[in-house]
C-alpha cells in the first residue's frame, strides 16, 4: 500500500518535474523570436599593392583574405566600422565616409537565422550596387563589394546578431 | 645500372642535367656513343623529366598566378621575422627615461594644470594650508576637509559595441540585384566555415544578367 502511494505521489510531482526540465534542457534553440539585431559593418580596401598582410582590425577577416578569391590583391586597409541597431522592419542606415551608402533591415527570422535585406549604395548612381535579401545564422558575417575606389576595391563585412 | 663501368650513374645524372664541365661531357659522349645500354638509361631520364614536369605543370596551372605572387611574399615576411630574429636586441630605455619620454608631448600643460590645481586647494581650504614637511606636524594638524572636487568628464574615445568574433556560416540569398552592374555570389570554405560573398563589378550587365 505504503508502496503505492508513494509510486503516485513520485508520478504525480517528480514526472511531471522531469518532463518540463527535460524539455526546458532538450530544446535549446526554443528562444524568444528575435525583435533586433545588432550589426557592424566593417568597410575594407583590398588594393594590389602591399605586403600582403592582414592588418589587425581585420584579422577576423584572415582566413577569407587569403584565399585564392583574394589572391589578386596585396593590400588590405580598413576604411571604416560602424555599428547599427536594427529594428523588426526598420531600415537603419549607415552613411559610410567611404560615400557608399549600406541600408541594413532586420526582416525576421527564419528556420532559427537572422532575415536581412541588404542594400549598397554609391554616391552618384540612382541604381544600387546590390539589393539583397538573404538569411544567415546569428552572428554570421556576409562579404559584399568588389566595386573600385580609391587605388582598389572596396568590401563590407556585414556581421549581424539577433536580440530577443 | 651497374653495368656503367666506366661513366657513374652519378656522372651520366650530371650530363642529363648538364652540369659537367666541357672535358667530362666529351668522355661521357665518346662513352654513349659506343655503349647502347647507357643510352638506353640516358632515354630513361628523359621520360622520366618528362613526366614529372608535364604533371607539376599541371598542378601549377591550377594555382593563379597572384597565388604565387602571395606566397612568395609570406616567404619573404617569414625571412624578415628569421632575419629580425637574430638581430641584437635594442637596449632597454631606463623607467625614468621612458617616463619622460611619455609625458614630454605634454610637459607643458601638464606642469600648467599641476600649478593651477595647487593654486584651487590653496582656496579652496580658505588658504589655511600648513607646510607639513615633517610627519609629527602633519599628524598633529587636524585633519583638513578634503576639497571635494568634481570629477572632470572623462575623456574616453568613443568606444564602439563590443562584438563577439563572427562566425562562418553561409548565407542563403534569397533574391538579389545589381543594379545595371555585373556581378556573381561566390562561398570561401575555411577551417572556420563557409563565408558567402557577393562580389560586385565593375562592368555593365548584359540585360538579363542583373538579377536573381
Amino acid at each position: 500500500m505504503t508502496s503505492r502511494i508513494l509510486a503516485s505521489a513520485l508520478s504525480a510531482f517528480l514526472f511531471p518535474a522531469l518532463a518540463l526540465g527535460g524539455l526546458s534542457l532538450a530544446s535549446p534553440e526554443v528562444r524568444a523570436e528575435v525583435k533586433s539585431a545588432a550589426c557592424k559593418v566593417t568597410a575594407f580596401l583590398a588594393s594590389k599593392d602591399g605586403d600582403g598582410s592582414i592588418p589587425e582590425d581585420l584579422k577576423f577577416l584572415e582566413e577569407q583574405l587569403r584565399d585564392d578569391q583574394f589572391a589578386a590583391f596585396k593590400g588590405f586597409r580598413l576604411l571604416e566600422a560602424k555599428t547599427l541597431k536594427l529594428g523588426l522592419d526598420k531600415a537603419a542606415v549607415a552613411a559610410l565616409q567611404s560615400s557608399f551608402t549600406l541600408r541594413l533591415s532586420l526582416l525576421g527570422e527564419e528556420e532559427s537565422k537572422l532575415k536581412l535585406h541588404a542594400n549598397l549604395m554609391a554616391a552618384g548612381r540612382d541604381k544600387p550596387l546590390v539589393d539583397t535579401a538573404y538569411k544567415i545564422d546569428n552572428n554570421g558575417v556576409l562579404l559584399v563589394g568588389g566595386t573600385r575606389h580609391l587605388d582598389g576595391k572596396v568590401f563590407f563585412a556585414i556581421h549581424c546578431r539577433g536580440e530577443g | 645500372m651497374t653495368r656503367l663501368a666506366k661513366v657513374t650513374e652519378e656522372q651520366l645524372s650530371a650530363y642529363f642535367d648538364g652540369e659537367l664541365d666541357p672535358g667530362e661531357r666529351a668522355q661521357v659522349e665518346q662513352w654513349l656513343a659506343r655503349d647502347a645500354a647507357g643510352r638506353a638509361t640516358l632515354a630513361e631520364l628523359g621520360v622520366m623529366r618528362d613526366a614529372i614536369t608535364v604533371s607539376l605543370d599541371a598542378e601549377a596551372a591550377k594555382v593563379p598566378a597572384a597565388r604565387f605572387e602571395q606566397i612568395w611574399d609570406e616567404i619573404d615576411r617569414a625571412l624578415d621575422r628569421e632575419t629580425a630574429a637574430h638581430l641584437p636586441a635594442a637596449p632597454v630605455p631606463s623607467l625614468w627615461a621612458r617616463m619622460l619620454g611619455v609625458l614630454r608631448p605634454a610637459w607643458v600643460p601638464v606642469a600648467a594644470v599641476a600649478g593651477v590645481a595647487a593654486i584651487a586647494i590653496v582656496f579652496v581650504s580658505g588658504g589655511a594650508v600648513t607646510p607639513t614637511n615633517s610627519p609629527e606636524l602633519a599628524a598633529s594638524n587636524p585633519t583638513p576637509t578634503s576639497p571635494v572636487v568634481a570629477p572632470a568628464p572623462a575623456l574616453v574615445p568613443e568606444v564602439e559595441a563590443v562584438f563577439p568574433l563572427p562566425e562562418m556560416y553561409e548565407a542563403e540569398i534569397e533574391r538579389i540585384e545589381f543594379g545595371g552592374k555585373n556581378g556573381r555570389i561566390g562561398t570561401i570554405e575555411g577551417k572556420r566555415g563557409t563565408t558567402t560573398v557577393i562580389w560586385v563589378s565593375d562592368e555593365d550587365a548584359a540585360p538579363g544578367q542583373r538579377s536573381l
